[in-house]
């Protein structure tokens, strides 16, 4: 019995023994494929071991080699945190005490600061989460590659970025380009493209420079040698101060025009540029039509009764009261406006106003276009235009607002007074724009809609790359687009 | 006794005051050629244009701008030309003239007759006092925002700073 009972216990404890051998193959193979995708190297995961059980691999135990399997699996053992150091990348060559900018890190990270002082090598960058101390190589370095609106191209370090300009350390000396002159800009940090070129956050300018807003021009004229193209004319920039455009819808209809358009004052601070802008709109041929349909709510009939309504709440239509001697006219009009663009104070480009007034000679010679009466199977009517002062003289005043909420993005609106404007449906407009409501196509006379001579319009402007601009807003013509081609 | 202390440490507390200033000023990232370029900029744009700047001595100083030299801005005050030492200067000053009034005025007046339209058209049996007051307000509204606009000195940064 009692040798029963120690051979037992013999086996017991060879068994106990047994359990805390080396480590087995299976395990060490488990073991090193867990490290490794939990992100360690041979080397590391060595190292490793050697720190806390102060052996290598081969010589854990069992026990050992089970404990580490069980401490990956409970995630006691942790993902290796490796570092995040980009290799290869470049560190900045140039830092200062007084930068003050985002700076960018070799381990990835980005923080706004100031750079306070550089001792050796150990530069004090005080931000508004406390005052850091950071070797110097571990700042990235930043680098441009800036063409700008004359195609000339520049390379360098960045040394520094105002409002206005950027301060490029090129190879061939220091050179300043302004925001606004620059047409593409690449921007590296650690000599990697860093493709939000411009802090979103921040930025110079919207990339969409109005010359209109909807329908009403601003004091600001197309740049020099810049051709325009949008859906109702076409322009060309023939100097930075002088423009021409023509409405080529009336062209095909052989109204010939010209709209020149000149800006006699201009001023530009680094915050600010304001300017006033004065232009004219001649139309050799200008469809008298169009201005009975526009000045509808002005044309008075009046029945057998003295009962008085205007052609726009009657049945007819402008070529039914219009003479048939009645010619086209000579159409001019002219305006000034007055315009203002400054920096946002939240440093996300710019916010601005026109303000602007307009006046035609529409009105030259009006009575004598009109018939003297009609008639329809219930009754007849004399005709007049009505004698109230506010349809003395064809007016328009605006004051139009534009806001950069992105770079490609823009809020704008406008409010006006207008004796002769009507708002129309979409379906409205876009018939009108296409001429299938009787009126030349590419342009927007049309004789529907409904009198509103104090209103107000708002929308976005969308810039979908250099050239193309694209709009919407809630008035006709509802949908804005237009082409910029520089140096055309 | 105690007056000599407290003398003393007001003399150490000066002169460490003093000192502090000297080197925090010198904590700056001006590139000379930055400096240099806007410099040049300055002789190119405004040459024989009135401008005004705050010179080393706190003292402003106009006149028409004849040259900027490697050292000074040379400008003609009453007729002779009078260099000043631009190390010290960080921002040259285009003061508004009469144009820019003009553009004010012209702005007044655009308000006042978009006023006077406005109530012409919004309300046909305006009387005149209405008409007149909705002008006048109109008027004042658009001159205060075209002085905003319009008659403002134009700051010129000819430092060599190269970070807002």
């Amino acid at each position: 019995m009692k040798t029963v009972k120690l051979i037992l216990l013999l086996m017991l404890t060879d068994m106990v023994v047994a359990q805390d051998g080396s480590i087995l193959p299976g395990q060490k193979k488990a073991i090193m494929t867990m490290a490794q995708s939990s992100g360690y190297s041979t080397e590391q995961w060595n190292s490793y071991l050697t720190q806390e059980y102060g052996k290598g691999m081969d010589d854990l135990s069992r026990n050992e080699g089970a404990e580490i399997i069980m401490a990956f699996q409970s995630g006691t053992i942790a993902m290796r945190s490796t570092p995040v150091k980009r290799i290869g990348l470049e560190t900045a060559s140039l830092l200062e005490p007084g930068m003050k900018k985002l700076f960018h890190f070799q381990d990835g990270t980005i923080r706004n600061g100031e750079i306070v002082s550089i001792e050796d090598d150990l530069v004090a960058l005080r931000t508004t989460s406390g005052t850091f101390k950071i070797p110097s190589d571990q700042f990235l370095s930043e680098t441009a590659d800036i063409t700008n609106k004359r195609g000339e191209l520049f390379k360098g370090i960045v040394l520094g970025e105002t409002i206005e300009e950027f301060i490029i350390r090129t190879s061939y000396g220091d050179a300043i380009i302004q925001k606004r002159d620059i047409r593409t800009m690449k921007r590296f940090h650690g000599g990697v493209l860093d493709k939000k070129s411009e802090d979103r956050r921040k930025f110079y300018q919207g990339e969409a420079q109005l010359l209109n807003i909807f329908m009403d021009p601003t004091a600001f004229p197309l740049i020099g040698n810049t051709f325009y193209l949008s859906g109702l004319s076409l322009g060309y920039g023939l100097t930075d101060r002088f423009m021409l455009t023509t409405k080529f819808g009336s062209n095909f209809s052989g109204d010939l025009n010209l709209h020149p358009r000149i800006r006699f004052y201009h001023r530009k601070s680094a915050e600010k540029e304001v300017a006033a802008t004065w232009g004219f709109g001649i139309h050799r041929s200008f469809n008298i039509n169009s201005i009975i349909a526009k000045y509808s709510h002005a044309i008075n009939l009046t029945d057998i009764d003295d009962n008085v309504k205007t052609l726009e709440q009657s049945d007819f239509d402008a070529d039914d009261i219009v003479k048939s001697s009645a010619e086209n006219t000579l159409y001019a009009e002219t305006f000034l406006v007055f315009s203002s663009r400054s920096v946002n104070p939240t440093g996300r480009g710019k916010m601005g106003w026109s303000a602007g007034a307009k006046v035609s000679n529409a009105f030259v010679n009006r009575s004598t276009w009109l018939k003297n009466s009609i008639a329809n199977p219930d009754s007849s009517y004399d005709l007049s235009w009505s004698s109230d002062v506010k349809y003395k003289v064809p007016f328009r005043c605006w004051l139009s607002l534009e806001y950069d909420l992105r770079t490609n993005l823009k809020f704008v609106g406008s409010a006006w007074i207008d004796n002769g404007y009507k708002t129309t449906k979409l379906s409205q407009t876009i018939g009108d724009y296409l001429g299938t409501d009787g009126t030349p196509a590419f342009s927007l006379d049309s004789p529907r809609g409904e009198a509103s001579m104090i209103d107000f319009d708002f929308g976005m402007l969308y810039a979908v790359n250099d050239n193309f601009r694209v709009g919407v807003h809630f008035q006709q013509p509802y949908i804005d687009f237009y082409w910029e081609f520089f140096e055309f | 006794m105690c007056w000599r202390i407290l003398n003393s440490m007001k003399k150490t507390l000066f002169i460490a005051i003093s000192i502090s200033t000297l080197l925090m000023g010198q904590i700056s990232s001006d590139l000379i050629t930055v400096r240099d370029i806007r410099l040049d900029n300055l002789k190119r744009d405004y040459s024989g244009k009135a401008i005004r700047f705050v010179d080393s001595k706190s003292v402003s100083n106009k006149g028409i701008l004849l040259d900027v030299t490697d050292e000074n801005i040379i400008i003609s005050k009453s007729g002779s030309p009078v260099p000043f030492n631009h190390s010290k200067i960080k921002y040259v000053f285009i003061d508004p003239k009469k144009k820019e009034l003009a553009m004010v005025i012209g702005l007044t007046a655009l308000g006042g007759i978009s006023g006077y339209l406005g109530v012409m058209l919004g309300k046909s049996d305006a009387n005149n006092t209405t008409k007149g007051v909705t002008s006048s307000i109109t008027a004042g509204l658009a001159g205060i925002v075209g002085h905003r606009a319009f008659y403002k000195p134009i700051k010129i940064d000819i430092s060599g700073k190269t970070y807002d």
